[in-house]
């Protein structure tokens, strides 16, 4: 099956006092139907910004994207990055829709939470009467689980929670039937057993609808229980691509690695464990490395990887590795890396 | 073990909330808002104790009103058998020489206008410890002693990363030598391949200089790598207490139980596909009766609904307050 999205090298550049920045570089992906592939990095890895670019979103003025990221749905394939904006309002919300981390924010506050849901439907054409678009609006309320529905769609978000502001706006995003779903950080904001309710609600519509879903995040956690897929991004660059069971089983990048070992556990068998951080920081986009971008955080560095900018490489089957080093890190034992 | 180094008792914290108009005309009492509900435990010289609870459960309010932060209502701080919360203002200045704080957002607390060598020499200063040549090698010793190179005292906050912010102002906190921490979240806004570092950072800290710290968290995975001890709040009360070890193997509180199965594992052989607690933490505002966990636990009955749990000891050194703990020992 085709993918719904094939996303091949792309690079996005935004203007900064000090000249052009790239924010991401040379990303290569693709989406299937029904899959929900996790976007992992931390603050200033450029999984956002990806996001964004896909949809012509990117919040700095002057950006520029380039590459290609091809859109398939039944009838054609589309570059979304050579969309005019008219031509993109009408991929956004009816073929791909997007999730932001924070839902309070992303409400209208003086609107009604059933004018919210039935916004995009009506300004598009998706429903054909306003009774439709409430109908649906119902439906789609029920479906996220926000209960009492015929009263809380006159409420305004004020009178909401936060995780059932999050609910609002995935029924908001579910509204015109969109094929996929991008979902940036969507439990980030939340307290911990709401975000438990949001993850698992998410994943459940994903399944039951057959979206393709990307889920943005900055917790293993998260990954493990929600993507099949997982793309693993650093400075700007995806630096590892694998199922998530044979990421987690090992990965095949030290930074990936580093990862896991700093993802703090509830389960142990030692009594009074010690989490293994990865010593230093990410590097600032402006001033990035020579070579490979985590070289210098990387227990495994040799001369190799401090000169020439490391290509992304199949590393096994259906697994994608930016390491000179991905064989030796994979017959490492896994204590000894990050010692 | 020689006695708690902080015995909180009974401590409480009501907010009052603007009353409305009508409120007013009608004669009806302003409302009020109870973040913190009768708090008692003790901390102990040299532990790490984690408080941990989602929003509206009054964690942040504990730390701050136990330094004064935020003035408590009601109840004790007895710190060296003194009372804290009686203490003058020239007294309570004194006394925050041994009790200091980490916040939560390190890129708010610090002063963007102050050097960090600016910072620290404030701290200093107000509390007479040292000025001039004094007060330069008392700077460089606490920018080493939280890992920062010593060319970081002439840079501002903003040359820095939010790692290294929380680690100046672990610095700052440490400045005046104190003998007891809050730490209110301190890792929640930085980087995940970061947030060990501070923690193991912590920890170090406690071991060599003797430190006592509470530790403020929302998420229970983290604090299991540096607590001895850890407490659960929910809606201002402290609902489970207990060796750090035997709250995550053997929770006798739902609700800690739900959190214990809320954290997204990172082990994607044990996926959970059940939502491990239904509903919402209540608003502090109008809280349920009884037991203010009722309305999301699955074991209540009537009980729950009208009389509030009082806190028990099942086990020594194991506190909870749950009218049904000695049914619920295995997670639900």
């Amino acid at each position: 099956m085709a993918p719904l999205l094939d996303i091949r090298g792309l690079t996005t550049v935004i203007p900064t006092r000090r000249g052009p920045m790239t924010v991401v570089e040379d990303v290569s992906f693709s989406l299937e139907a029904g899959q929900c592939l996790g976007l992992v990095g931390e603050s200033g890895s450029g999984k956002s910004m990806v996001c964004r670019s896909l949809l012509g979103l990117v919040p700095v003025p002057g950006y520029s994207t380039t590459g290609q990221a091809l859109y398939r749905n039944a009838e054609n394939s589309i570059d979304l990055l050579t969309l005019s904006e008219q031509a993109l309002t009408r991929i956004r919300g009816r073929e791909i829709a997007m999730i932001v981390q924070d839902a309070i924010s992303a409400l209208n506050p003086v609107w009604r939470i059933g004018e919210q849901i039935t916004e995009a439907m009506l300004s598009n054409g998706t429903a054909r009467s306003r009774d439709a678009a409430r109908t649906r609006a119902l439906d789609l309320m029920r479906q996220v689980g926000i209960p009492d529905s015929e009263n809380r769609l006159n409420a305004y978000p004020h009178q909401f929670s936060g995780g059932m502001c999050q609910r609002v706006v995935i029924a908001a995003a579910l509204a015109c039937s969109p094929k996929v779903i991008i979902a940036d950080e969507p439990t980030t904001a939340l307290d911990v057993t709401v975000q438990d309710q949001i993850l698992k609600l998410l994943i459940a519509l994903q399944r039951d609808l057959g979206l393709g879903l990307l889920l943005v995040t900055h917790d293993m956690g998260v990954v493990a229980q929600s993507c099949q897929r997982v793309a693993v991004m650093y400075a700007g660059q995806i630096v590892e691509i694998a199922d998530t069971a044979d990421l987690f089983a090992g990965p095949h990048h030290p930074y990936s690695k580093g990862l896991l070992d700093c993802t703090p556990r509830l389960e142990s068998a030692d009594d009074s464990p010690r989490l293994v951080p990865i010593p230093g920081m990410p590097p600032n986009l402006a001033e990035l490395p020579l070579g490979c971008r985590f070289h210098p955080r990387c227990p495994l560095a040799t001369e190799a990887c401090r000169t020439d900018p490391i290509p992304l490489r199949e590393t096994a089957p259906g697994r994608l590795s930016r390491c000179l080093r991905a064989e030796d890190l994979a017959a490492m034992a896994p204590e000894a890396v990050f010692a | 073990m020689t006695g708690p180094l902080i015995d909180i008792r009974g401590l409480t914290k009501t907010f009052p909330l603007p009353g409305s108009p009508l409120r007013r005309l009608t004669g009806q009492r302003p409302r009020s808002l109870t973040a913190l509900n009768d708090v008692s435990f003790q901390i102990h010289k040299g532990e790490i104790l984690s408080i941990v609870g989602e929003s509206g459960s009054g964690k942040t309010t504990l730390g701050r009103a136990l330094l004064r932060l935020e003035e408590p209502t009601a109840g004790e701080v007895l710190f060296g058998g003194q009372d804290l919360l009686k203490l003058g203002p020239g007294l309570m200045l004194a006394a925050r020489r041994d009790l200091q704080m980490i916040f939560q957002d390190p890129w708010s607390s610090l002063n963007p206008r102050l050097s960090i060598r600016q910072t620290l020499a404030e701290v200093l200063a107000v509390h007479g410890i040292a000025t001039g040549a004094g007060a330069q090698a008392r700077i460089a010793e606490l920018l080493a002693l939280v890992g920062l190179p010593a060319d970081a005292a002439d840079r501002f906050p903003r040359h820095f990363s939010g790692g290294q912010r929380q680690r100046i102002g672990i610095a700052r906190a440490l400045a005046v030598s104190p003998s007891f921490l809050v730490a209110d979240e301190p890792v929640s806004a930085v980087d995940v391949s970061v947030q060990a570092q501070i923690m193991n950072l912590l920890i170090d800290l406690r071991d060599t200089l003797g430190l006592t710290m509470l530790m403020i968290a929302h998420d229970l995975s983290v604090v299991r790598y540096v607590s001895d001890r850890v407490g659960v709040m929910y809606l201002g009360r402290i609902v489970e207490l207990a060796p750090s070890r035997r709250i995550f193997t053997a929770a006798r509180h739902p609700y800690t139980q739900a959190l214990l199965r809320a954290a997204p594992r990172p082990d994607p052989n044990r996926r959970v596909e059940s939502v491990a607690l239904q509903g919402e933490p209540p608003s502090p505002i109008n809280p349920p009766s009884g037991c203010a966990f009722h309305t999301r636990c699955p074991f209540a009955d009537a009980r729950c609904r009208a009389e509030v749990p009082l806190l028990t000891e099942p086990d020594a050194g194991h506190t909870v307050a749950c009218h049904h703990h000695d049914r619920i020992t295995e997670p639900a």
